[in-house]
């Protein structure tokens, strides 16, 4: 080996990083060159110097204060009001919520002329279990018919105001931008994936939606904000 | 955080996190936030700004938990992320005040004691860190700290940084060089010691 070779392995310093064979040879060589030697054991002090002056432990701040401000900050970041964004971190309270994202998913389904009467009995199971809640929709038009000619049903209204949007704010929003605008806030930065299942858990509807979103990506794309 | 999290390793926590599990995302901040916090400070050698840099990492991490494989290490690939972030923040800090934040900045920080106590005991150990690593390019300054302090592999500090291995033991040996004669002349450790 020569000193080149040498000082290169001497920087890696650590145990396993270097093979048996390294080390055997940079042991050899260091038994033969006396400016190796030298220079290995300055290596050693520096290090050693350096991690006693500048390496001691700081004094880390509590971690679960750190953790309510990351939440804080995080429901501040994405966009505040949203109950959906509440949800991700408050998911005894989410059912509701769940019920409104899915109701809206498919409404934005329909309007992107989704094929949706596969999942119509899902949908149908689903409302009656949350129907106790709010039952966002009786009338078939919010799920079934043709999209184009889809009326702004008292349902569409009513899921929209269950998301927290105000009875002229859900309207406005529904004439002027779109059903897909009104999500895609909720749910942008983060993969179609989890954004479902964040809201709806690892359960039979969140693979329904899931499935229905995966058969359509194009539309799940507009839904979501992101081409998945 | 019930017992069922506290038993989950990190990678765990992630992939339960990254399915939306908010509570996971919690335990798995509160587990990891020392180690975001420790290397931020020898990063930015600044109490108030690791503090900062530590919580911009996790929003960062929130916002690209659907990047992580959960094949690999948490903590390498979260290093990453507060490593970006702690580099970023020197480098507007350079920009705007030259290295290091006027110390005034902190009686922002006097309405909360924790703060001020653990910033309070952080100084000294800050102003040595600063001393040491001040002047040296930025890449090495994160090389020298993510090695030497923070114990990271040669593999792993490549990983962390997406430089090439030979590329870290370059920037160590320039590091290591330069840090050496900083100890002999501001910190008196005679030659033969180093
Ligand atoms: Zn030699």
């Amino acid at each position: 080996m020569n000193c080149t070779t040498a000082r290169r392995l001497m920087l890696l310093a650590r145990p396993g990083e270097r093979s048996d064979r390294e080390t055997h040879d940079l042991e050899h060589h260091l038994a033969e060159c006396p400016a190796c030697r030298k220079e290995q054991s300055a290596i050693g002090a520096t290090v050693a110097g350096f991690r006693r002056i500048a390496g001691a432990e700081p004094v880390v701040p509590d971690r679960s204060i750190a953790a309510q401000e990351v939440i804080r900050r995080l429901r501040q970041s994405s966009p505040s009001a949203s109950p959906i964004a509440d949800a991700l971190f408050r998911p005894a309270e989410a059912p509701a919520v769940r019920f409104a994202l899915i109701a809206g998913v498919l409404i934005a389904a329909t309007m992107f002329g989704f094929e949706v009467s596969t999942t119509l009995w899902d949908m149908h199971r689903l409302e009656m279990r949350f129907a106790d809640r709010r039952p966002v929709s009786s009338a078939p038009s919010v799920f079934g018919g043709n999209p184009a000619d889809m009326p702004l049903t008292a349902a569409r209204k009513e899921s929209l105001r269950s998301l927290g949007y105000s009875r002229a704010s859900s309207e406005r929003l529904i004439a002027s931008a779109g059903i897909d605008r009104i999500f895609r806030p909720f749910l942008s930065g983060e993969s179609v994936d989890a954004a479902v299942r964040g809201i709806l858990g690892d359960t039979p509807e969140a693979r329904t939606v899931l499935q229905m979103l995966r058969a359509h990506p194009a539309a799940a794309s507009r839904l979501f904000g992101k081409g998945e | 955080m019930t017992t069922q999290t506290e038993q989950q390793t990190v990678e765990q926590l992630a992939v339960s996190a990254q399915a939306g599990d908010a509570g996971a995302f919690r335990c798995l901040v509160e587990r990891t936030h020392p180690m975001a916090f420790r290397l931020a400070f020898r990063l930015l050698a600044d109490d108030h700004d690791a503090r900062d840099a530590a919580q911009e990492s996790f929003i960062r991490l929130w916002d690209h938990l659907d990047r992580y494989d959960p094949t690999q290490r948490f903590e390498t690939w979260f290093y990453r992320i507060v490593t970006n972030v702690a580099m970023d923040r020197l480098r507007a800090r350079k920009r705007r005040w030259g290295v290091f934040p006027r110390t005034d900045r902190r009686a922002i920080d006097a309405a909360d004691p924790s703060t001020l106590e653990s910033a309070g005991a952080n100084a000294e150990l800050a102003g040595i860190i600063r001393t040491l690593t001040d002047d040296l390019p930025e890449r090495q300054r994160a090389v020298i700290v993510l090695r030497d302090l923070q114990d990271c592999s040669t593999e792993e500090v490549a990983e962390i940084l997406g430089i090439s291995v030979a590329s870290v033991k370059t920037n160590l040996h320039y590091a290591r060089a330069r840090i050496r004669s900083l100890m002999q002349s501001r910190f008196g450790i005679r030659k033969e010691d180093v």
